[in-house]
């Protein structure tokens, strides 16, 4: 989709067009719930805060002004929600001790290898903002640039993030950051 | 070799392509929360409503004190018979009163 008819379905979109906005949630289904997918570590969990960040998106497409792109403005809105649900419960704590509970109900969900288990302990053991700038960014869905505006983090900040994260990721594979750039 | 594609990979997968169930649970969640926030925004203006009636209601009250032993009375039953006016104009729809969200 181009920004072209981007702007046209958002325009209709604001006007109550509930079809131009199911245009825009496929647009940018995939690249909010690869974010949150990554981010959560849980398909079906990231799902449902997809869910719900689309659903505020509609109820606020008014406030878009249209500075960040629209997948940048979906994903911030997922990112608080995701915020929000962790301070609230401490979302399923019991992840981190239990491998049973890190199997996951969603259909496309992959199975758990002791890789993907490794690198998820290492990515729930980051601060939050790393966390979410490496769920953005390893995967080059996003620029750096976009993360920033997507987290309100400075453009230098979410550098720094990117190289501890991935240095921290790399480690939990067992991996040191020469075998990595070989 | 882990580059930060395969690492992002492990950690979680785009979808492939967009799923149209997931659109559709996403407009089923706009209209549960379009449901919610005008349940939330009826029982408001119903809180609205009575309270401002039990303060007209005293103010009748107070004011009638000197007049005749009806007029509180009158009062009384007057602000009931405008509360419940009120009560059923701030109600939009069918439902009872005190409608609170029912899931479709």
């Amino acid at each position: 989709m181009d920004a072209a008819d981007e702007a046209r379905l958002l325009g209709l979109a604001r006007k109550g067009d509930m079809r131009a906005f199911g245009h825009l949630v496929d647009a940018h289904q995939p690249a909010v719930r690869a974010f949150l997918r990554r981010l959560t570590g849980s398909y079906a969990d990231a799902d449902d805060i997809a869910q719900d960040a689309f659903a505020r998106t509609w109820e606020v497409l008014n406030r878009y002004d249209g500075r960040a792109s629209l997948r940048s403005f979906i994903c911030g809105v997922a990112f608080q929600y995701w915020r929000r649900g962790r301070r609230a419960e401490g979302r399923r704590l019991a992840r981190d001790t239990a491998y049973a509970d890190l199997e996951d109900a969603h259909h496309d969900a992959p199975q758990m290898t002791p890789e993907r288990l490794a690198l998820r302990r290492a990515m729930e053991d980051l601060p939050p903002d790393q966390r979410a700038v490496l769920a953005l960014c390893l995967g080059q869905d996003f620029t750096h640039q976009e993360a920033a505006e997507v987290l309100k983090l400075p453009l230098g900040t979410v550098k720094s993030h990117i190289n501890r994260g991935r240095a921290r990721l790399q480690a939990a594979l067992g991996l040191n950051a020469e075998q990595t750039d070989a | 070799m882990h580059d930060d594609r395969s690492l992002a990979a492990l950690l979680g997968e785009a979808p492939q392509t967009p799923d149209p169930g997931f659109r559709f649970d996403v407009f089923a969640r706009v209209t549960a929360r379009a449901r919610r926030r005008a349940a939330f925004e009826r029982g408001a203006l119903q809180v609205a409503a009575f309270t401002g009636m039990g303060l007209v209601l005293a103010l009748i009250q107070f004011a009638s004190a000197a007049s005749g032993a009806w007029g509180p009375m009158l009062g009384a039953a007057g602000a009931l018979a405008l509360s419940g006016v009120a009560a059923f104009t701030v109600i939009k729809g069918p439902k009872a009163a005190l409608a609170v969200f029912r899931p479709a």
